[in-house]
C-alpha cells in the first residue's frame, strides 16, 4: 500500500524538478503534515504518489509503475470485459435502462436514459470482484496477501479495497491490472485506459434476459445490505429506547 | 485516595440524577432517573461522615445499611431489567424480572432483614466493620455482595456481545463500559473469597463499577443525542 519515502523522493525530484515539498503539496491537495508524516514513517501512501502525479499532470498508471512492487502495473493496463463494465453500472442505471428498454417496446420511442452515474456505486468493489471471479476469488487473495478473509470482508462490505489488493485480485482474476483500481475509486476509468462510453456501450449491447438477471442479483444484494442496516438501526433503536 | 473515590462517584451519581430531571419531567425512561437517585443514597451512605449523621437520625442501630442495602437491589433490579432489554437478552431479562429473578431478590431482601434482626449492632459502624466477628454480620454482607453479583453476571454476557457487535463505534464503547462495570462487581464477590479484601481494593472495585456503569449509560445518552435526525 505503500512505498518507501528514499524511492519516492528519487522520483520526486525526477518529475517535479526542484520544486519544494510545500509547492508539491499545494498542488497535489495534500496537507502538508500529511506527506511530512509519510515521510518521516519512510511510507508513502499510493493515494500521495496519484496526487502529486495527477497534479503534474503525469499518468497516474505510469508513475506507479516506476515503483518496484508496481512495476508490472502499466504493463499490465488491459481493456475491461464486458462483465467488469456492467459491474461498474450502478444498480438505479440498471434499472433505468430496463425501464427504457419496456417503454420502448411497448410504445416503438422513448427517451433514453441520461448518462451514467458516476463510479463507483455504492457496491463497486463488491460488483467487481463478483464480475471477474473465476472462483473462489476472495479466499486466494486473502491467502495471497496473508490477511484473515474477515479483514477482506470488511473492506468489501465498506465498498473499500486497498490499491494492493485491487491490483493482486487483478493479478489473479486474470484482468487488466488497473480495473480494481477503477472499482475502488483510485483512479477514473480514464486513467485505466477504459475507452470513454464503454459502459454505456456494454449496457446497450446487453440482452435483456441476462440485463434483468443481473438487476435481480443486484438488488438481492441490495436488498440483504438494507436488511442489515436496518436490525442495526433497530439496535441502535432499542438501546435508546430503554437506556436514553 | 478512597474518600476521594468516593465523593467523586457521590458527584457523578448526583450529577447524573440531575441531569436524568428533565427528561423524567418529561415521562421519558423515569425508571432511569429513581436508578441513578437511588444510586446516589447508597453512594451516599458508604461514606462514613454522611452515614454516622444519617444512622443517628435512625437511631444509631445501623439501620441506615440495610437502607443502603435495599436501595442498592432496587436499582439492580430497576435498572438490569432495562439493561437487558435494550441490549436484547430475554434470558438476562427472565433471570432478573422473571419467577427466578423474583424469587432471588426476595430471597436476598428476606435474607438481609433476617440478619440484620439476627444480630446485635449498637452504635453506628460505616460498613459494619466494627461487627465482622458475628457470623450473621458476615452473612449479611455475603448476601448483599450475592445479590449484586447474581444480576451483574446476568448482564456481562448481553453488554458484552454489543461490545463486538456491528453497532456504531460509540454504541459498543457504551456497553464495553458497562460490560466491564458488571464484571467488577462480579470481581468484587471473588475478591471477596479469596481473602485479598483490603478495603481500599474492595472500594476501588465497588465504586469503579458504579462509574464504568453511570459512564455507559451517559455515553447510550451522548449516542441518542447525535442519533440522525429523520425528515
Amino acid at each position: 500500500m505503500t512505498v518507501p519515502a528514499k524511492v519516492f523522493l528519487r522520483w520526486l525530484d525526477g518529475v517535479a524538478g526542484g520544486a519544494s515539498h510545500a509547492a508539491v503539496c499545494r498542488a497535489a491537495g495534500i496537507k502538508r503534515s500529511t506527506l511530512g508524516q509519510q515521510l518521516v514513517r519512510g511510507r508513502v501512501t499510493l493515494a500521495t504518489v496519484a496526487a502529486v502525479s495527477r497534479s503534474l499532470r503525469l499518468p497516474v498508471v505510469e508513475s506507479l509503475s516506476t515503483f518496484a512492487p508496481y512495476q508490472g502495473l502499466a504493463a499490465g493496463v488491459a481493456q475491461p470485459t464486458d462483465a467488469e463494465l456492467l459491474s461498474q453500472v450502478s444498480d438505479m442505471d440498471l434499472l433505468r435502462e430496463i425501464l427504457y428498454r419496456s417503454a420502448r417496446a411497448e410504445n416503438g420511442s422513448a427517451p433514453p436514459p441520461a448518462g451514467l452515474s458516476p463510479i463507483p456505486h455504492r457496491a463497486s468493489v463488491r460488483a467487481w470482484l463478483d464480475a471477474v471471479d473465476p472462483s473462489e476469488l476472495r479466499q486466494s487473495v486473502a491467502r495471497d496477501a496473508g490477511i484473515a478473509p474477515q479483514n477482506l470482508s470488511a473492506q468489501i462490505t465498506a465498498n473499500r479495497l486497498t490499491p494492493e489488493l485491487a491490483i493482486r485480485s487483478a493479478e489473479l482474476a486474470g484482468v487488466g491490472l488497473a480495473n480494481g483500481l477503477v472499482a475502488t475509486g483510485f483512479l477514473t476509468a480514464a486513467e485505466a485506459g477504459w475507452r470513454p462510453g464503454s459502459r454505456s456501450a456494454a449496457l446497450r449491447r446487453t440482452p435483456s434476459s441476462m440485463l434483468v438477471s443481473l438487476t435481480a442479483e443486484r438488488l438481492d444484494a441490495l436488498g440483504r445490505t438494507l436488511r442489515r442496516t436496518e436490525q442495526d438501526s433497530a439496535a441502535a433503536q432499542t438501546i435508546w429506547e430503554n437506556l436514553a | 485516595m478512597t474518600t476521594g473515590l468516593q465523593w467523586a462517584v457521590l458527584a457523578v451519581c448526583v450529577g447524573c440524577s440531575l441531569w436524568r430531571l428533565p427528561a423524567a419531567a418529561k415521562g421519558r425512561n423515569r425508571g432511569l432517573f429513581w436508578s441513578f437517585l437511588l444510586v446516589s443514597l447508597a453512594v451516599a451512605l458508604s461514606i462514613p461522615a454522611i452515614y454516622v449523621q444519617v444512622d443517628g437520625v435512625l437511631g444509631r442501630e445501623n439501620l441506615a445499611n440495610v437502607v443502603l442495602r435495599l436501595s442498592l437491589f432496587a436499582v439492580l433490579f430497576l435498572l438490569a431489567a432495562k439493561i437487558a432489554a435494550a441490549y436484547k437478552a430475554p434470558v438476562a431479562r427472565r433471570l432478573i424480572r422473571g419467577p427466578v429473578g423474583l424469587a432471588v431478590v426476595s430471597a436476598s431482601s428476606a435474607g438481609i432483614l433476617a440478619m440484620y434482626f439476627l444480630s446485635e449492632l449498637h452504635g453506628s459502624s460505616p460498613g459494619l466493620a466494627a461487627f465482622f466477628d458475628q457470623p450473621t454480620v458476615v452473612a449479611y454482607m455475603w448476601i448483599g455482595r450475592g445479590y449484586q453479583a447474581y444480576v451483574a453476571a446476568c448482564l456481562v454476557p448481553a453488554t458484552g456481545r454489543a461490545a463486538f457487535s456491528r453497532l456504531p463505534a460509540l454504541d459498543r464503547a457504551a456497553a464495553l463500559s458497562m460490560c466491564l462495570g458488571f464484571a467488577g462487581v462480579c470481581l468484587t464477590l471473588v475478591v471477596q473469597a479469596t481473602g485479598w479484601h483490603g478495603a481500599a481494593l474492595m472500594t476501588a472495585l465497588s465504586f469503579g463499577s458504579i462509574l464504568l456503569v453511570a459512564a455507559g449509560l451517559v455515553l447510550v445518552w451522548v449516542s441518542y443525542m447525535r442519533r440522525p435526525v429523520k425528515h
